[in-house]
């Protein structure tokens, strides 16, 4: 009986162990990449929050196949602006098949990707969902700013794919948990 | 020279409209010949 | 004399005095509004200072410089692009009035649109002026149109084709400012009146400039700051420290492809980094009830909110509305926050500006108390 108390005990502990070594084993690495989904302006934002985090970090808005080979990490910034497109000079379809060629090339060499979403309700509806949703189901890890989430659209595929999710209030909040996301150097 | 002729064009339509009024004998005929006249003496006037 | 020939007089001259009452409505659009600078004045001139071809004409408007001695950043700030864009006008209008300039220079020009002043657009119901209780009392302020009056560029070309760009846009742009720049010397009014301020930003070496709009809120760009990709680190800076203070906005940087606007034209042909900024204004919206001076002031429209509490459409208005001093003070705000991320990002040449009204003083006590 003692040895079965035993063994429970020590089954119960490796369990609790576990997702800590998960953790650690799941965290992001850098140096990493950041790069937009849709073409908002909330990538210089992004780079900002990884800069306030201490994170190596190099923000390309129109990243290619190519900006991924040395990079531990892609973070994606999804969100649509038709101004944003207009800055880059590109098309809305244009700028899907580069989200999907940047995206197919992390899955191929095995980059984590984490997605980003600062830009609440101005970058959600009908134009944004389309990058939203595709960046959301590859990610490792989601970071949504509340007022994005309003209808648990992030939510939804979070648990639906068994994907990590932080929802935080402000932008500035995102700093917290996406250090919290990296192995330090 | 597009704006001259602009205003000389409506210079004359409304004098042609203020000869018609007097020569009109319906006086409902006249109202709507005045009615007419108004934008194109605020037009003539550069007033709108 | 026939009896018709009464008949044509009297209606003649019933004629002649419904022109004359109408006459003396739209004249009353050329009454220049009157606006009491702050004592930090340092000297008021003309647009036509910049060029001389505007000076008599009605693209010419009022340029307030306060400067304070002290070497620095030169601002510049435009109101009344666009003349139906209240807050714009009033909150450059609130800056004429109370700014003072501790560090560098601020030049403000609150009807750039001097023209569009003059006139409201057509088959819109707008009012033409509408009243705030200012400190001294009631003050009346002129609702303009989008663009400049027809009467002062005419006729418009089917097609407007943008200097240098060749951009081809709907004729009635012709008329709008904001889709003028940088404009020419022997061109049309208004790219006359957009050359002189491109003319304004490199003579007097503007560092950092502002351009004040509003949207209908069903334009994607509200509560936006939209800047040229020089700026970018700076907006991005100041939206992070906006929303610090719960106030929301997005960065949008200027397309590259479409030409004529502040935030592209601008930056492109001068060293200035230019910021435009749009707040939600109902009396803009095609939505819209009721189109009068309340709705100016109070921003509160039956069916935005049906639209806003459907959640259908998307839309930014608030339940309660979006009053003009809740508009005037987000300008403020968000010139103040965006002149703070310039000081941070060029520490070598700052510019002070005091007495900015707070966001939540504007909005609590009304912008009348800071308007004298």
């Amino acid at each position: 009986m003692k040895f079965i108390h035993s063994l429970c005990i020590l089954a119960l502990l490796t369990l609790a162990a576990l997702p800590v070594f998960g953790q650690s084993k799941d965290k992001c690495e850098q140096p990493i990449l950041i790069t937009s989904a849709g073409q908002s302006a909330d990538v210089t934002m992004a780079a900002m929050l990884c800069k306030k985090a201490g994170l190596t970090a190099k923000a390309v808005n129109r990243a290619t196949a190519a900006d991924v080979k040395d990079v531990k990490t892609l973070i994606i910034v999804p969100g649509f602006s038709s101004k944003g497109l207009g800055a880059a000079g590109v098309s809305r379809e244009q700028e899907m098949d580069r989200v999907k060629e940047v995206i197919a090339a992390a899955q191929k060499q095995k980059i984590k990707i984490v997605m980003l979403h600062i830009g609440g309700k101005p970058r959600r509806g009908q134009q944004s969902d389309d990058f939203n949703k595709l960046s959301a189901e590859v990610s490792v890890h989601m970071i949504v700013v509340k007022q994005g989430d309003e209808d648990k659209f992030f939510s939804t595929i979070a648990s639906a794919k068994n994907i990590g999710i932080d929802i935080v209030e402000k932008i500035v909040d995102a700093a917290k948990p996406l250090d919290g996301l990296f192995k330090k150097n | 020279m597009l704006f001259y002729l602009y205003i000389i064009i409506t210079i004359v339509i409304a004098a042609v409209i203020l000869a018609e009024l007097f020569r009109e004998k319906s006086w409902r005929h006249q109202a709507a010949m005045v009615i007419i006249l108004i934008p194109l003496v605020l037009r003539i006037f550069q007033i709108k | 004399m026939q009896r018709h020939h009464y008949s044509a007089v009297v209606l003649l001259s019933v004629g002649l005095i419904v022109s004359g009452i109408a006459s003396a409505d739209f004249l009353s659009m050329y009454k220049a509004d009157a606006l009491h600078p702050s004592a930090s004045l340092t000297k008021s001139g003309m647009l036509s200072d910049y060029v001389p071809a505007l000076k008599g004409t009605n693209g010419d408007t009022r340029v307030y410089y306060y400067e304070s001695g002290n070497p620095g950043a030169t601002i510049l700030l435009l109101g009344g692009t666009h003349p139906n864009e209240s807050a714009g006008f009033i909150a450059a209008t609130v800056l004429v009035e109370n700014a003072h300039v501790a560090k560098g220079r601020l030049i403000v020009v609150p009807q750039a649109c001097a023209s569009g002043f003059t006139v409201t657009d057509p088959l819109e119901g707008c009012p033409t002026h509408f009243t705030v209780a200012a400190q001294s009392g009631p003050r009346t302020f002129r609702f303009g149109a989008r663009g400049g009056n027809p009467l002062h560029q005419w006729p418009d070309p089917l097609v407007y084709r943008h200097f240098p760009s060749g951009q081809q846009l709907s004729g009635m742009e012709s008329r709008n400012l904001n889709r003028s720049y940088p404009g020419r010397e022997n061109g049309s009014f208004m790219e006359k009146v957009g050359y002189a301020f491109v003319q304004m930003i490199k003579k007097e070496k503007v560092d950092i400039a502002f351009d004040l709009h509003e949207a209908a809120p069903e334009v994607m760009i509200i509560n936006a700051i939209i800047t040229h990709e020089k700026g970018s680190d700076i907006g991005a800076s100041a939206v992070l420290n906006l929303e610090f203070e719960d106030l929301k906005y997005s960065l949008e940087i200027s397309p590259k492809n479409f030409h004529g606007l502040s935030h592209r034209e601008w930056g492109d042909s001068t060293d200035v980094v230019p910021f435009l900024m749009e707040t939600s204004n109902p009396i803009q919206g095609r939505m819209r009830g009721i189109t009068n001076e309340k709705l100016i002031l109070e921003g509160q429209d039956p069916f935005y909110r049906i639209a806003a509490q459907l959640g259908t459409v998307r839309i930014t208005y608030e339940l309660d509305g979006e009053p003009l001093s809740l508009r005037v003070a987000r300008h403020l705000q968000g010139f103040r926050r965006v002149v703070e991320a310039y000081n941070e990002a060029h520490p070598e040449k700052t510019a002070i500006v005091e007495n900015v009204p707070e966001y939540l003083s504007v909005v609590k006590q009304g912008v009348g108390n800071f308007l004298r």
